[in-house]
């Protein structure tokens, strides 16, 4: 199964090119999250051998309720995103679904591989793909986004790659199951922690490994930032967890809340200041996954249900104020935020909606995760449920900023959008008040990969055939 | 764990469409004024003013310490790079001593 969604995919990103058919990217991608949502339903852990190798000396993919609920968000945010760019991308359109196909297989890779060399060539697949999106539109912006992007990558790839070549020399194995049995908490290994959790901080933008997002953004097109702050970011709070997990060190980490706490407040002040919305949001996703990563760092249950809900969260509001507010680009070619008076009911519900749940306004989907977030919070110390508490406010501020300057703004343009654009961000607000009025529905695809990140033995048995 | 929440949340929705139904039955009975009264200061006619995105938050800017903050984040190649190389080091002194 997972051998001809990877084909299906593969296919797609070249006959786009060479077919000139969008809608092939469109099906292959939505094939993918199909595919994705029958493998959710599964309540066992599979593996995937390639080659006919057995592990822990071919390379494996396994899937588990982790990966898999990392792998469901990733292709359901594609898709939407496919759909949206059909209008919203003006030129050069094959080019585009041709790198969003490579991007969506660089996110799935790493998602759902079992061996960490491979999570490393995905990794870079998508990375690469990255680098070209921000790059897309060719202006000033663009360029100068990317090389930024460029550079900085290059170097935390590089720290990944040490970080698995040290694994590697002291191991002697790639396998994520194999490693986890032979793994010791000895100074060598330490470090090759620090260094992958230190080269996966950049996707998951962790201060100081933040700055590249907000100038590689205001470049990009508005769909890719979406990808950018949700499911891009989650990926590098997967890696981070999935080697805390190789490593069996899903417990209290000062490390992850200091870095978390400095991550949620500095990126709220900095999101509070800027003036162009596309700078505003990038550090808005900069300072919500500071609250991922400090929860993460409490390693209690609570800790990681209420960071993987607010991942989940996140990717949902950001995708669909990234998508409303990219229609305000679209209509008045403008990304200042003195700019962008519109006058459109529909999409003041849709972006007001999503910025009062980014806010943690009840009773939407954004509360609930906060409010996991704060009591989960309160068992470790109640200073960093004030400092969540504080920066929520913060949060707050910023989007009536974005509120005020779109919707209560002097100079208006009637605006028409239109229904392709328009649809997707109906569908995600649907979901961000469904959630909040339904958060059990969330908590249910929650649990079990709770339950998958913290029972090592589990993953380390389906690996190896019980 | 969020057995009453629903249905919280359910009342309060329809509470706030509620309160938006009577604003919007109340609007439509009400006789409008034909003649606007001008807002005046010290005798002066208001003028129309909208504060400009640049001014919002403007105390906040200067009192906490963000104008040190942004002059962090110089759009230098050089300096991020600086802060990957600081932030891995960082990260790795502190996962060897902590974890």
């Amino acid at each position: 199964m997972i051998v001809y969604l990877l084909l299906v995919l593969f296919a797609a990103t070249f006959l786009v090119l060479i077919v000139k058919r969008d809608e092939i990217a469109i099906i292959a991608i939505l094939f993918s999250f199909f595919s994705m949502c029958y493998m959710f339903m599964n309540p066992e852990i599979m593996v995937f051998g390639f080659g006919g190798w057995s592990p822990p000396f071919g390379i494996v993919w396994v899937l588990d309720k982790l990966n898999v609920f990392l792998a469901l968000l990733v292709t359901g945010i594609s898709s939407v995103i496919a759909v949206y760019s059909l209008k919203y991308i003006k030129e050069r359109r094959h080019r585009y679904y041709t790198l969003l196909c490579l991007i969506t297989i660089g996110l799935l890779g790493v998602s759902l591989t079992g061996d960490i060399f491979n999570l490393y060539v995905f990794f870079e697949i998508l990375s690469v793909s990255s680098y070209a999106l921000v790059a897309f539109f060719l202006n000033e912006h663009a360029i100068e986004g990317a090389f930024k992007y460029l550079m900085v990558g290059s170097m935390t790839s590089l720290f990944i790659l040490i970080g698995i070549a040290m694994l590697y020399g002291l191991t002697g194995t790639l396998n994520f199951a194999d490693l986890a049995s032979k793994i010791s908490h000895d100074p060598p290994y330490m470090v090759a922690l620090g260094l992958l959790v230190a080269g996966f901080s950049l996707k998951a933008t962790i201060v100081p490994f933040h700055a590249w997002k907000p100038d590689a953004i205001e470049g990009t097109p508005a769909p890719i930032g979406a990808i950018f702050t949700s499911v891009s970011t989650a990926i590098g709070v997967y890696g981070i967890l999935r080697i805390l997990f190789i490593f069996n060190l899903i417990q209290i980490n000062w490390v992850l809340i200091l870095f978390g706490a400095i991550t949620m407040l500095l990126g709220a002040l900095m999101a509070l200041v800027q003036v162009n919305v596309k700078r505003m949001l990038a550090y808005s996703g900069v300072s919500q996954i500071g609250y991922v990563i400090m929860v993460i760092g409490f390693g209690t249950l609570l800790g990681i249900t209420s960071g993987l809900y607010h991942i989940l969260n996140n990717a949902l509001i950001k995708t669909l104020l990234f998508m409303g507010i990219g229609i305000g680009i679209y209509l008045t070619g403008k990304e200042n935020l003195n700019e962008m008076g519109m006058k459109n009911t529909p999409l003041l519900i849709c972006v007001g909606i999503g910025l009062l749940s980014l806010s943690g306004i009840p009773p939407l989907n954004g509360f609930v995760s906060k409010w996991l977030i704060f009591m989960a919070s309160w068992e470790i110390s109640p200073m960093l449920t004030a400092i969540a508490i504080i920066a929520s406010a913060l949060t707050l501020a910023y989007s009536f900023k974005i509120f005020s300057a779109m919707f209560l703004a002097n100079r208006k343009i009637e605006a028409k959008v239109p229904k392709i654009l328009l649809i997707p961000v109906i569908i995600l607000t649907a979901l961000c008040v469904f959630i909040g009025v339904f958060p059990q529905a969330g908590l249910n695809m929650i649990e079990p990969a709770v339950n998958a990140l913290l029972n090592q033995n589990q993953y380390i048995t389906a690996v190896f055939g019980g | 764990m969020f057995e009453q929440w629903s249905l919280f949340a359910l009342a309060f929705m329809g509470f706030i469409f509620l309160g938006f139904l009577i604003y919007m039955l109340g609007n439509r009975k009400s006789r409008k004024e034909e003649m606007k009264y001008e807002t005046y200061t010290c005798g002066e006619p208001f003028p129309k003013v909208s504060i400009g995105v640049e001014n919002f938050y403007h105390a906040v800017k200067r009192s906490l310490g963000i104008k040190d903050l942004r002059s962090h984040h110089s759009g230098r190649i050089s300096d991020y790079l600086i802060w990957v190389v600081i932030g891995t080091v960082i990260v790795i002194l502190l996962t060897v001593v902590w974890v």
